[in-house]
């Protein structure tokens, strides 16, 4: 800020000020003599008023030119009858006549968003103050500030493109008829781009349940179909050397034609979600292999083609009794090895450190998602577990232009409010309604994608949960990875794009992001 | 985008006149410029400044830190102080402002309650009437400074999920209880709904938890 002195005598410092005018261009020995006033075709005309008009003299002279042209003044437009008299009078610099220098209150500019940028700031507001014939020039004191600013004329704005981010005071002179010059002292806030702010500090590979900031994945299963999986830290947590809380893991059977693909996310204030997310995949897909073994899906082959081919409820009845075994119970030993890590980290807090703090299962919270994917003939029967919020759904099935949501995402009042697999809440004494909330399955002739995601990709990508059902949203996030990642490559670079799609910018979402794709 | 709605209560009774009112505005100008750059909240806090005196009154609306302009805080002479009438205007504004319960919008964060007064509400009955309401509107923390020695802590621990003091109402304790409030304000930019109260950093020592 460079404040200054708003006395008589104000000189204007050609060197740091951009001089705007609202003057009209006049040509160079064009005389105005008459008392009609300046013989111009522009509009916006210095000085109109007939009486006050008696002979021409420089245009210079309103912007505080040195007095040579002021004595040359007869080869150019016209200035008030004052202002020739006193021109001639007293051949000094202008500054040193007693114009009226009248202050005014600071004006905010409206902030400028991102330093760097083109900025516009419409000044119609402070000049609707003026009559606009009164304005004799107009002069924008950037001082010491650096930043490059200009007064457009015609646009009646400040044009500029501050480079740094902070608080600048500039000074906009607007010197009227009558020797009055008013002096607005301009404040503009200039943000940073929050994109610079960023860091990205490792976290730390030593530390008490380290995992890696990020990780990739690659699976030709045969067949035309393929996994791929990427999971990045947000920079929510890059910005704090925090780990990332997401985890995702998966499972390919090549004899029996089946993938199992679970994803986690660990809540960001849960301090050991990190591990509980861990622990909450592998558990998934450990019980799901043990309870899927030998001859698990000969024996219930012939009861999916029975509820599929012929609509037979007890059929339909047995599937969701069969996955409750399969899918919940997975779950639910998931969730009792969390209890199990709390439990034993507590023990361990007290042996080692002599703490005795109390660990829970909350301090492990962590969403859980998992989806099993069979080979039935030429068909394919898909069924998910879902808890919390993000996405899992079957991208185009069956051929069609549609999208089935494989669950409801658990969401609250308020946002970042969710279900995790470690709440009582999650756990009604009840299997049926487990069932119903918690359990999706189909048979389907095909489909392009089953897809797994944490809300770090669903949240900047769906915004809503009503948005996570409508396909036209998925076709543009298809296409959007696709288009960086090629996914037809069917190679372990299809992993690393991905991973690298993952960075994509997007205000205010900046939590960890996994998606896991079976395609 | 989620928001973080941020809604800041500030005391202007004619007890805060001079350079207790002066250590507010410097305040709160480097809370904001702080807040400008830690990148976090500079995309998603949002900010809110009422004040009360004889009435309460916006003095900025919710506002992007990105977009937020400070406008000088002043004081009348003298006069009560309607703590009981800033609570209900605070619980106005959350249900005129804060997105929730939708699956059209993209809900915002639970919002956050700062109050800073350094006398005791002149309103008492409505200030006990509003602390109910608040609690429905579900702060996520409800954070109240008693500036100075004839703040009533009392009837601020009722309100207040954390309730702090400061002895004096001088700059260099205002600005060392805005800093925090800006850390409170990062860290509640980045806390995860996962936790119903969240855990503020804690405070420097001219800034005493009671």
């Amino acid at each position: 800020m460079t404040p200054r002195d708003d006395n008589d005598e104000f000189r204007v410092d050609g060197g740091e000020a951009s001089a705007g005018t609202l003057e009209p261009p006049v040509a160079e020995g064009e005389a105005v003599v008459d008392s009609e006033g300046p013989d111009t075709d522009e509009s916006q005309a210095v000085v109109i008023n007939p009486a006050e008009v008696v002979s021409a003299v420089d245009d210079d002279v309103g912007r505080g030119e040195p007095p040579e042209s002021a004595s040359s003044g007869s080869d150019s437009a016209c200035v008030s009858e004052t202002a020739q008299a006193t021109a001639t009078a007293a051949p000094q610099p202008d500054a040193e006549r007693a114009a009226a220098v009248i202050g005014h209150p600071v004006w905010r500019l409206p902030n400028c968003k991102i330093a760097g940028t083109e900025y516009v700031a419409d000044l119609a507001g402070l000049f609707s103050e003026f009559n606009p014939v009164e304005i004799q020039n107009v002069t924008l004191e950037t001082g010491d500030t650096g930043v490059d600013c200009n007064f457009d004329t015609k646009l009646k704005a400040i044009l500029c493109r501050p480079m740094d981010a902070g608080d600048f005071d500039f000074k906009l002179n607007i010197d009227v008829v009558k020797y009055e010059r008013h002096v607005f002292p301009l404040r503009l806030t200039v943000n940073p781009d929050p994109k610079t702010l960023w860091k990205n500090i490792p976290s730390d590979q030593n530390a008490f349940y380290a995992k890696p900031d990020s990780s990739n994945a690659f699976l030709a299963c045969g067949d035309g179909l393929s996994i791929v999986a990427a999971s990045q830290r947000g920079r929510s947590h890059a910005q704090d050397g925090k780990p990332r809380d997401d985890d995702f893991a998966y499972f390919h059977d090549e004899d029996r034609q089946y993938w199992i693909l679970a994803a986690a996310d660990g809540a960001g204030s849960a301090r050991f979600s990190r591990k509980g997310s861990e622990i909450a995949v592998k558990s998934m897909i450990d019980e799901i292999r043990l309870s899927t073994s030998g001859d698990f899906w000969t024996s219930i082959e012939p009861t999916l083609l029975k509820w599929k081919d012929d609509g037979d409820p007890s059929s339909e009845q047995a599937i969701r009794t069969i996955l409750y075994k399969v899918l919940v119970s997975a779950a639910f030993e998931a969730r009792k090895r969390i209890g199990q890590a709390a439990k034993d980290l507590q023990v361990r807090h007290q042996a080692e450190y002599g703490r005795d703090e109390k660990i829970s299962p909350r301090d492990f919270a962590t969403t859980l998602m998992a989806t099993i994917v069979k080979r039935i003939g030429n068909r394919w029967f898909v069924a998910s577990y879902w808890v919390g919020d993000g996405a899992v759904a079957v991208y185009r099935p069956d051929g069609t232009s549609s999208v089935l949501l494989h669950g409801m995402p658990d969401g609250g009042e308020f946002g970042g409010q969710t279900a995790f697999l470690t709440m009582d809440s999650v756990w009604p004494n009840d299997a049926k309604s487990i069932i119903d909330r918690r359990i999706r399955f189909d048979l389907l002739d095909s489909f392009k994608a089953v897809v797994l995601m944490t809300d770090g990709i669903s949240d900047p990508k769906f915004e809503t949960d009503n948005r996570l059902r409508q396909v036209d949203a998925w076709d543009d996030l298809w296409h959007d990875i696709d288009s960086a990642v090629c996914f037809g490559d069917r190679n372990d670079s299809v992993a690393e794009r991905l991973l690298s799609w993952m960075d994509f910018w997007s205000l205010g979402n900046h939590d960890d992001r996994t998606l896991l794709i079976l395609y | 985008m989620r928001r973080l709605p941020v809604y800041l209560l500030i005391d202007t009774s004619g007890s805060m006149k001079g350079e207790p009112i002066e250590a507010v505005n410097a305040g709160l100008r480097t809370l904001v410029s702080s807040l400008r750059r830690d990148p976090q909240a500079l995309e998603t806090a949002y900010i809110s400044i009422i004040t009360f005196d004889r009435e309460a009154k916006v003095i900025v609306p919710l506002t992007a830190i990105e977009d937020l302009q400070l406008p000088e805080i002043t004081t009348p002479e003298s006069g009560p102080t309607m703590t009981g009438a800033a609570l209900e205007l605070v619980c106005n504004r959350v249900d005129l402002e804060v997105r929730s319960v939708s699956n059209d919008v993209k809900r915002d964060w639970k919002p956050l309650m700062f109050i800073m007064t350094d006398g005791s509400p002149s309103d008492i009955q409505k200030y006990r009437e509003q602390i109910p309401e608040c609690r429905k509107r579900h702060f996520a923390a409800i954070t109240a400074c008693a500036a100075g020695v004839g703040a009533k802590i009392d009837a601020l621990k009722d309100l207040a999920t954390s309730t702090v003091s400061l002895d004096t109402c001088d700059s260099a304790t205002f600005s060392q209880f805005f800093a925090w409030v800006s850390a409170s304000i990062s860290s509640g930019a980045q806390s995860v709904g996962a936790v119903s109260q969240l855990v503020l950093p804690s405070p420097p020592a001219e800034v005493s938890l009671v």
